[in-house]
């Protein structure tokens, strides 16, 4: 009998596909409701603005669903945890009644001062330890479902005594929160430090897996980059196939932040991913069909 | 310092500051680090240089959308600048865009050398970041009915009220002109010192950016009644008080012309009963 977290997800709305709500292309986006299942927020780029950014979210929110994904919670950083931040976060989840939230294992700051990319932490014991204490204190001021996402690294840190598997099952079950499975994540680092992605996945507890992320990245100068500025590749898609044939999800989300291009290529892409689902979890998105149809 | 505290900060140290990151990466050498000699070998170069690479070029975009002027005024010297920037006044906000908040300060305090060579530097910057600082402010705005003056007690009893997404600059130099020709792809030319003020604000219905040059007398107005309710009568008297009109009835026609000119810039939002 699932308890805790895994009750929670089970009560969760299933809003099928959605994408990000970036301002280069939240015009098109709001008119392309019929396509678009949820939207996904990044609530740094509200919490405390108006102006244009309040009048495209009070659109948005009145037309779909959304949920939030953060990118400055910082949970692995020593910094104590940023209480205003959190205070303006939790009023902007509540104003918009979001669903659920999310932000990444990782760190963004240090010494106060942030570094504004999502950087690793080491994959040990005492890490883990660190960061379970965070988050159960992030969900406890919240008070509203909380997921990590797995991110993007291009090196190993240092002193680390655990598998990146490990390091985040051990994360997700002694805090009992959710994970935002993000498989380009998964792609990127398993061809840049060399491993079997689709092993990988074994590795994780994907029961607790409410959301996925999909994207496209690009050759740098020495590694892949998680760029979110192309199309989604095959063995991505591959990837969100195989996830969504192991265990339920709420939601799979296409991210698009740079390198726009016209918005049909993102409608093909969207359609590209709701036939995935369709084929795997079909439920997935047939709730997204009876969002849009509400 | 926790273990886990000093990787962080040292990391921190050698993405984001070339001198350290090169000294590392040519003799081991690192930055106040407590480390044992085993994690210090285990940092990965290639990771390092990747991280370095995405940070910088995170700050660059972000710097370059809020200071394309000042950027193009820099040319070469900008990628030397934002490092010296980051490293002077690093981020302390999660908003990203507040990173960007401390350059026209840290080019006054910091740059002699650039502002020897461009004066106008920190008022392009000010001019630049202003605008971004109140497009994302965060009140909102409600214009209300513009009421007329046609009666006496309307202009002794009802007072402006003052767009509150609004800035009042004081300039020493020309920064609209210099953007002028920075938006032209020229460099400024012939620019001397003149001091001007510029009202700055969020149109309410666009919510773009605006700038209005005013002058010494109109900037006076704006500001007593975005200071405190204040009557258009009262107004008036100060208006009047600048004025190089030749007689007080060109000076008060003057006024209700600069009224009604800021009533269509949407400076003045409505009217409001005292």
């Amino acid at each position: 009998m699932p308890t805790g977290f895994l009750k929670l997800k089970r009560q969760l709305p299933k809003l099928g596909i959605g994408l990000g709500l970036r301002r280069d292309m939240a015009a098109e986006t709001l008119e392309h409701r019929a396509q678009i299942g949820f939207l996904e927020l990044v609530p740094e780029n509200y919490m405390g603005v108006g102006g244009k950014a309040r009048e495209v979210l009070l659109k948005a929110a009145s037309a779909f669903p959304l949920i939030s994904h953060g990118v400055n919670l910082s949970i692995g950083s020593t910094d104590e945890l940023n209480l205003d931040y959190l205070k303006e976060l939790k009023a902007l989840l509540d104003e918009y009644n979001i669903a659920w939230f999310s932000d990444h294992l990782c760190f963004t700051s240090i010494e106060g001062g942030y570094l504004h990319d999502l950087l690793p932490v080491p994959f040990s014991k005492s890490t883990v330890k660190h960061i379970v204490e965070r988050v159960k204190r992030v969900q406890d001021f919240v008070g509203r479902p909380f997921l990590l996402e797995n991110i993007s690294y291009y090196m190993y840190l240092p002193g680390q005594d655990m598998t990146e598997g490990e390091f985040t099952t051990e994360i997700l079950e002694q805090a009992d929160c959710g994970l935002l499975l993000d498989v380009n994540n998964v792609y990127v680092n398993a061809v840049n430090h060399g491993f079997d992605a689709h092993k990988f996945l074994d590795t994780l507890p994907l029961e607790r897996v409410v959301q996925i992320h999909i994207a496209g990245h690009k050759m740098g100068k020495e590694m892949i980059i998680d760029t979110h500025g192309s199309p989604v590749i095959e063995p991505v898609y591959k990837l969100l196939d195989s996830v969504l044939r192991k265990t339920p999800v709420c939601g799979v989300l296409l991210e698009r932040d740079q390198n726009f291009p016209d918005f049909d290529e993102i409608v093909t892409e969207l359609a590209e991913i709701r036939k995935v689902a369709e084929k795997a979890q079909p439920e997935l998105v047939r709730g997204d069909e009876l969002v849009r149809a509400h | 310092m926790s273990v886990l505290t000093n990787l962080e900060k040292t990391l921190s140290i050698l993405w984001t500051n070339e001198s350290a990151r090169s000294r590392y990466l040519k003799d081991g050498q690192l930055p106040d680090g407590e480390f044992s000699k085993s994690i210090a070998e285990a940092i990965d170069e290639r990771g390092l240089r990747t991280y370095a690479e995405l940070i910088a070029i995170g700050r660059n975009d972000l710097m370059l959308s809020v200071y394309p002027g000042c950027a193009r005024l820099l040319n070469k010297k900008w990628k030397e600048t934002l490092d010296d920037y980051f490293e002077t006044c690093p981020p302390k906000h999660y908003r990203l865009n507040m990173s960007a908040a401390d350059f026209s300060q840290y080019l006054k305090d910091s740059r002699l050398d650039l502002l020897q060579k461009f004066p106008y530097l920190s008022d392009l910057a000010d001019y630049e970041w202003i605008e971004l600082q109140l497009m994302e402010d965060k009140r909102q705005v409600s214009p209300e009915p513009h009421e007329p003056l046609s009666r006496p007690e309307q202009f002794e009893k009802s007072a402006p009220i003052v767009n509150p997404v609004l800035s009042l600059r004081n300039y020493n130099y020309q920064v609209p002109l210099i953007v002028e020709y920075l938006r032209d792809g020229e460099m400024p030319r012939n620019i001397t010192p003149r001091e001007i003020m510029v009202a700055v604000y969020r149109d309410p219905e666009t919510h773009m950016g605006c700038y209005v040059e005013v002058t010494p007398g109109i900037a006076r107005v704006i500001e007593q009644a975005q200071s405190t309710p204040t009557s258009y009568a009262d107004l008036a008297t100060l208006a009047i008080s600048y004025s190089k009109a030749s007689n007080p009835q060109d000076a008060l026609l003057e006024f209700f012309e600069v009224v009604e000119k800021l009533q269509s810039l949407k400076l003045f939002i409505g009217t409001q009963a005292l």
